[in-house]
């Protein structure tokens, strides 16, 4: 393996990320031809946990800007900050300063409040992580703007000139695909799909994450999450719930996954009404069958040979 | 390297002279030696979405661990056509009870009814067409306060502000989704309604439309770039199950499956049918539960609505209301008037 490659990945195991080969390259050549990465996966595969875990590994800060419908390029950039400005007209009044001259003072830099966007482009010292979260989240039109911005690292603010960035940030872009990204963006970019992880991911994601865990619980959440997956839900549950339902099983005391520590457990894995009336009843009966005194080895066959 | 990047563009990838470039730049800076580091160095540069990882790692095996001789030739493009031949060959088969009968149409309605259906259409498919967006506008009256804009103003002012800017949510276009049923019992209307289904898609940019009867096939892109004589003409032949009989459950389980990402909150969904349904009952109504839970609005016409003496409701058509934003008849240009006004 390249020697950068393994480092990106022992510096994220590090760091308590569970890496596969794919998203340490991926990662790594961001990095080397300091290009913006895309990630696409299912809710809650740890799409971004990528960002965090590079912005630790590097020991640079991560600047996040979380995308929603209606965001604007001003709410990503910058604004003024207005009461400060309307203030300070106001304690100005007597100075009989010229117009010009009032104007120039509260377009200031001290007035400005920097978005997350200019705060990635004006950070000084190491380039930080720009983390843009959920970017089919916000629409097209921000999208474009968004590409103009990542071609060229600069940002012009009509009343201060143009700010442009020294070391350009490492950008992380990450994606549900709610909607089709445009052409443009996806070949300006990285692409890296993080799928659901394999039941010996998984395992390893719940023992690092879930200090204390017997392996025999670790395993019999994987399995079952697998098998969980394999079903046709509205809401399929991600690692992030594997995490979580691990830990509350061992807060409430169960050494291994039974029909009440499942039963009082399931909101934890199933966020969705219609999902947990679909599999509760005979599934569950049929999954705690299939657990019942199987061993780590034989649960990984199971998860190995889905659909039974 | 280039060549590899010109046989992935010949079996469809999308690799722009970027990607090219890119691509050697990465080569250069992970170890070509170790193959699985090559291999996933170049996958993160060239591929671009989801559905392109399998292709590239199929292209990528035929063309680094196939012979050269073989890499000229446009491999993959025959082995392709085979596989569909034999997919369609395969759901043929699947389906005995579908009906395989092209149909005619021939016939044309007269050009000024036409015209007149057409403008109506067009007028339907605006206001279904938008919504208010989320984004702000700046505007005279009504709306939030723009601070921005109303700083900027006072200075003039010495810092009074005299007059507030506005803004407001702005009219935004949605999408549209048109689920038409083209089994037999709805044979005198089919014509009609992919009338409105053209249309819809001559008025609007983002629309998608599906026919079903035992089966679902998109046709969005029979309508592009089409009369809608050819685009009829097109679709009696290669849509196999026109005239036969209906199973809409099926259809919508097809749909909620299959074209999972053309409908999100701000989808709208048509589906043109007359509710009989041979098909399972209860998978309709689940589905249409399903469907109408991520759509913005389920809209269903149905031409029988119309007619003189109503027919009992259709099994499946019960099954479906409970689901349904709004139910209106469409056999006719008055009644799809009607239908604008009221949206």
């Amino acid at each position: 393996m390249d020697e950068g490659i393994r480092r990106i990945q022992e510096q994220m195991e590090a760091e308590g990320y569970v890496t596969d080969r794919d998203v340490a390259t991926t990662v790594y050549l961001a990095s080397e031809l300091h290009m913006p990465a895309l990630i696409e996966g299912h809710a809650g595969v740890g799409k971004t946990e990528v960002a965090k875990v590079l912005a630790a590994s590097l020991g640079t800060e991560l600047i996040r800007l979380q995308c929603y419908e209606g965001l604007d390029a001003y709410t990503a950039l910058y604004e003024w900050n207005y009461p400060k400005q309307m203030l300070w007209i106001r304690l100005a009044e007597r100075e009989h300063l010229e117009l010009e001259a009032k104007e120039a003072h509260i377009f200031g830099e001290e007035f400005l409040l920097k978005r997350p966007l200019l705060q990635a482009i004006a950070h000084e010292g190491k380039p930080p992580v720009l983390l843009i979260d959920e970017i089919d989240r916000a629409d097209e039109e921000f999208e474009a703007f968004l590409l103009e911005v990542l071609s060229d690292f600069q940002v012009t603010i009509p009343e201060l000139g143009t700010i442009k960035a020294g070391q350009p940030p490492f950008v992380v872009l990450t994606s549900n695909r709610t909607r089709e990204l445009s052409d443009a963006l996806k070949r300006r970019c990285l692409y890296l799909w993080i799928d659901y992880p394999t039941f010996d991911k998984e395992l390893s994601i719940i023992k690092v994450k879930v200090p204390g865990v017997s392996e025999l619980l670790a395993a019999q959440v994987a399995a079952a999450m697998a098998a969980l997956r394999q079903e046709r839900l509205t809401k399929a549950p991600g690692v992030a719930e594997s995490i979580k339902w691990a830990m509350s099983l061992m807060a409430l005391g169960r050494p291994r996954l039974d029909r009440q520590g499942l039963e009082e457990t399931f909101g934890i894995v199933l966020k969705d009404r219609d999902d947990i009336a679909a599999v509760r009843g005979l599934w569950l009966d049929r999954l705690l069958e299939s657990l019942e005194g199987k061993g780590v080895d034989e649960l990984r066959d199971l998860s190995a040979s889905p659909s039974s | 390297m280039l060549r590899f990047c010109r046989f992935l563009r010949q079996n469809g990838l999308q690799v722009t002279p970027a990607h090219t470039s890119a691509a050697l730049r990465a080569v250069n800076r992970v170890d070509v030696g170790d193959r699985t580091d090559f291999h996933l160095g170049l996958r993160a540069v060239l591929v671009s979405g989801q559905q392109e990882l399998a292709p590239f790692d199929e292209l990528f095996r035929i063309f680094w661990e196939g012979s050269m001789a073989v890499q000229e030739q446009d491999l993959l493009a025959p082995n392709l056509e085979q596989a569909a031949a034999r997919a369609d060959e395969s759901t043929a088969a699947f389906s005995p009870l579908e009906v395989l009968s092209l149909k005619d149409f021939a016939e044309v309605a007269e050009s000024a009814e036409r015209a007149a259906l057409e403008q109506a259409l067009r007028r339907l498919a605006r206001k279904l067409a938008t919504r208010r967006s989320r984004r702000l506008r700046s505007t005279r009256r009504g709306g939030r306060i723009d601070l921005r804009r109303t700083v900027r103003r006072s200075l003039r002012l010495g810092g009074t502000a005299m007059e507030l800017a506005r803004r407001k949510r702005e009219v935004r276009k949605t999408k549209l989704v048109l689920l038409c049923d083209v089994s037999r019992s709805m044979d005198q209307y089919s014509r009609f309604l992919l009338q409105f289904v053209y249309a819809f898609q001559r008025a609007l940019g983002r629309v998608e439309s599906l026919v079903f009867g035992t089966r679902l096939t998109r046709v969005t892109l029979f309508f592009r770039h089409a009369t809608i004589e050819q685009a009829l003409d097109r679709m009696s032949h290669e849509v196999l199950d026109w005239s036969g009989g209906t199973r809409i459950g099926l259809s919508l389980e097809a749909f909620n499956r299959d074209y999972r990402d053309m409908v999100d909150s701000s989808t709208t969904v048509v589906v043109l049918s007359d509710g009989l349904d041979t098909g399972d009952v209860e998978l309709l109504s689940e589905q249409m539960r399903l469907l109408r839970r991520r759509a913005r609005r389920v809209i269903w016409l149905n031409p029988l609505l119309g007619a003189p003496e109503q027919p009992p409701l259709a099994r499946g058509m019960r099954a479906a209301l409970p689901h349904v934003d709004v139910y209106a008849p469409g056999h006719n240009l008055a009644s799809l008037e009607a239908l604008a006004r009221r949206l």
